[in-house]
């Protein structure tokens, strides 16, 4: 009987005891997911990085090599900053250093040749090369960029009225070396201003030239000189290049301001502070004699009351 | 006189009679506090300020905040009232004399604390030779004098009535030239319908002018801090922000005042749990502006770019510097003050109470939090300091004189109520037409 008793509660409590082992199974099946999950993102700790190589070509000569480090957790992008990159270049078969960078809050390292060298001296292309070495998260990253020599130079003129800012563009070819007139590239006319460049004009070349209309109306320095630069952006042979000039075509603003005068240090208040002073001294105390004159008179009341 | 002593008043009579063994005792105690605050203030005068712990950095350090708080008291008495007899409010009646003691008597201590902070007392004469029109100083000194003046004359005036039930107690047992004072600040009042009416045009007059200059002159002590360039004080919200802080101290201020009167005084007839309920509802309405003020005030701050902002908020939000300070002021004046008062079942007269202390406390703190960080945290630096003069601490001689400031305080409130009654005689002679 007794026997019967414990079968038959097995049996009903048997759905229950099949539940309970499914549940612990599939929550060790979980766990050994979780873990093989674990080692996977352990593997994937290593980030992939993306590197960008700009070559600049400033209005004085100056060449400057700017790197772009960055790196992408699914599809975002983050800049990667306080990295080293090492910047080398190829020329006539060899290897130069030009130096390591460290990258900025913006991903960004750069180097700068000085205009003093003489970068196509013997050739008409350098090979470029910018590298990331990697450490234990992040892979190693780096970007090769071939540079042709290229030339571009601006005149201003005043014609019927009108100012104009005439670019002029030439480039050696890829295959030759030759000099040639640069076709098909936008360039822009950019004058600087405080905190960033304003868009004068845009016009694509034609011939190696362009020719953009230059407004009156710029405010300039004191005497209305702009800073005023001409710029080929991003070109795949020439990389980005620019002339930037001084020119007085500007209208001269002065930005002195004056000292407002410190009209409270003065020894006379202004009238204004006087008139609304006196203003509520008056009327603040012509309440307080008004409710005197109440109380005396409520005195004198009292005195008649006890005569009577 | 037509009107005959109530049997209500006569409850009163003892307590304004020859003053008990037990009072003297108190005012002993109360007195010899006070001296330490008097020797304190000899030594501060003959040392110089090096006794304190304010230095070339911080030149305002417990004294201001105290006579801030102080004043904020005094505004808020004249403002409930002056706001209780002019709008007619009838169930505050029995608390509008109280209010009117907090007026006079934190007004009379507290312009004591700026002197305290003043390093050559002996030129203050100059603030009244050569006054500037065009200094924030100068408007505060005319506004406290004023508010004082009028003040002291609006009570007077609410003290006629009484006055003249007290000259005409022919069994009062009290000294003769009590008697004669009561005489003549009756101003010959003998309750007939035109001495009513003028009394009641001249208490109205007063009151309808003391609620604008209350909140004028408590704006114009935020604008000596306001007008300086400071972070968090050249904000314009600074001036609201005290008028509001003061209307919400001083509520929790008549509030912790009623609870002690009632029991010294056994005012349960008069001062009912109602009142505290009702004086609830105010704080609560109160701490919900007070809320939204302090956020507004630091929030639109904190958005300030400058260095010596960012400075700032990093000492107040640290817990190693002033950041425990900050969110016990926070809880103490907000948080905790709002949940209280916000639930109608926690209003008892001992909850409403407790949270009115916790809000003087925080609001006290938080006024230190205004005061001494931003002291300490200048737009323009001195080049490399003493670090003892940038960190402020209060000295043990500062906080006597603190200490001394409440005992003078308290020695105030027992004297004024030994020379009239604490509940307007009125009040009393209508809860006795209400019982019959």
């Amino acid at each position: 009987m007794k026997k019967y008793n414990i079968i038959n509660c097995l049996s009903s409590k048997l759905p229950f005891l099949l539940a309970f082992l499914f549940f612990f199974t599939t929550l060790q099946g979980f766990a050994q997911d979780a873990e093989e999950e674990e080692t996977e993102t352990e593997e994937n700790s290593v980030y992939k990085t993306t590197m960008r190589l700009s070559y600049i070509k400033r209005g004085d000569d100056t060449k400057m090599l700017l790197a772009n480090l960055t790196y992408k957790i699914d599809k975002d992008k983050y800049n990667l900053s306080g990295f080293e990159v090492a910047f080398t270049m190829m020329q006539n078969d060899e290897k130069i250093d030009l130096g390591t960078a460290f990258t900025n809050e913006n991903g960004d390292a750069f180097v700068y040749i000085s205009p003093d060298y003489q970068l196509f001296a013997d050739t008409f292309f350098v090979d470029f090369n910018a590298k990331f070495a990697g450490n234990d998260t992040l892979k190693r990253a780096s970007k090769s960029a071939t540079i042709y020599n290229s030339r571009i130079t601006t005149d201003f003129i005043e014609e019927d009225s009108l100012r104009f800012v005439k670019v002029k563009v030439i480039g050696v070819t890829e295959e030759t070396g030759d000099t040639v007139d640069i076709e098909e590239a936008a360039v822009m006319i950019l004058v600087k201003r405080l905190h960033s460049e304003f868009l004068v004009g845009e016009e694509e070349l034609s011939g190696g030239r362009a020719n953009i209309e230059f407004p009156f109306d710029l405010p300039g320095d004191s005497i209305g000189n702009l800073i005023v630069t001409a710029r080929i952006e991003d070109h795949e042979l020439y990389g980005t290049i620019e002339s930037t000039q001084i020119i007085q075509w500007g209208t001269p603003v002065s930005y002195n301001v004056e000292d407002l005068p410190p009209t409270l240090w003065t020894d006379e208040a202004p009238a204004w502070m006087l008139i609304t002073f006196w203003i509520i001294i008056f009327g603040v105390w012509i309440h307080f004699f008004w409710a005197i004159v109440k109380v005396v008179k409520l005195s004198k009341l009292g005195k008649v009351h006890q005569k009577l | 006189m037509e009107h005959t002593v109530n049997k209500n008043i006569e409850k009163f009579v003892p307590y304004l009679e020859r003053p008990t063994g037990k009072w003297y005792l108190w005012m002993g105690v109360l007195f010899v506090i006070f001296l330490m605050g008097v020797y304190v203030l000899i030594n501060q005068i003959v040392e110089g300020q090096v006794i304190t712990g304010m230095r070339d950095y911080v030149f305002w350090g417990i004294y201001k905040v105290n006579f801030v708080i102080f004043l904020g008291f005094s505004y808020a008495g004249t403002l409930i009232g002056a706001g209780i007899h002019f709008f007619k409010i009838r169930w505050g009646h029995p608390i509008s004399r109280l209010a009117e003691f907090i007026n006079i008597i934190f007004l009379i201590i507290g312009p004591f604390f700026i002197l305290f902070c003043m390093g050559r007392l002996d030129r203050l004469h100059y603030l009244f030779i050569y006054p500037r029109i065009q200094s924030p100083i100068t408007w505060d000194v005319i506004a406290v004098v004023t508010d004082l003046i009028f003040g002291l004359v609006y009570i007077f005036i609410t003290f006629i009535k009484d006055f003249a039930r007290l000259r005409d107690m022919e069994n009062l047992k009290i000294a003769n030239w009590r008697k004669k004072i009561y005489r003549i600040f009756a101003f010959n009042y003998h309750d007939t319908p035109e001495q009513q009416k003028l009394l009641r045009q001249a208490t109205n007059i007063l009151g309808a002018i003391l609620i604008p200059i209350s909140i004028i002159a408590y704006s114009l002590l935020a604008w000596i801090f306001g007008m300086t360039i400071r972070p968090v004080w050249h904000s314009s919200i600074f001036a609201p922000l005290f008028v509001l802080t003061a209307a919400y101290s001083g509520i929790a201020m008549l509030i912790v005042v009623a609870f002690f009167y009632r029991k010294i005084y056994k005012l349960e007839d008069y001062i009912t749990p109602k009142h505290f309920s009702n004086l609830g509802y105010v704080l609560l309405y109160l701490g919900l502006f007070y809320a939204y003020f302090t956020f507004s005030q630091y929030f639109t701050d904190w958005y300030n770019i400058s260095k010596a902002s960012q400075a700032l908020y990093s000492k107040l939000f640290t817990f190693s510097e002033y950041g425990f300070m900050f969110w016990s002021a926070i809880g103490m004046s907000i948080i905790i003050p709002l949940i209280v008062t916000g639930i109608p079942k926690l209003h008892s007269i001992k909850s409403i109470t407790l949270v009115s202390g916790l809000i003087i406390v925080g609001t006290w703190v938080k006024q230190y939090l205004l005061v001494v960080p931003t002291l300490e945290t200048p737009f323009l630096p001195i080049q490399d300091p003493m670090q003892e003069w940038v960190k402020y601490t209060a000295t043990l001689k500062e906080w006597v004189l603190i200490i001394a400031g409440f005992a003078a305080i308290l020695m105030l409130f027992s004297i004024v109520s030994k020379l009239v009654p604490a509940i307007p005689f009125e009040c009393t002679c209508e809860e006795e037409k209400n019982n019959h």
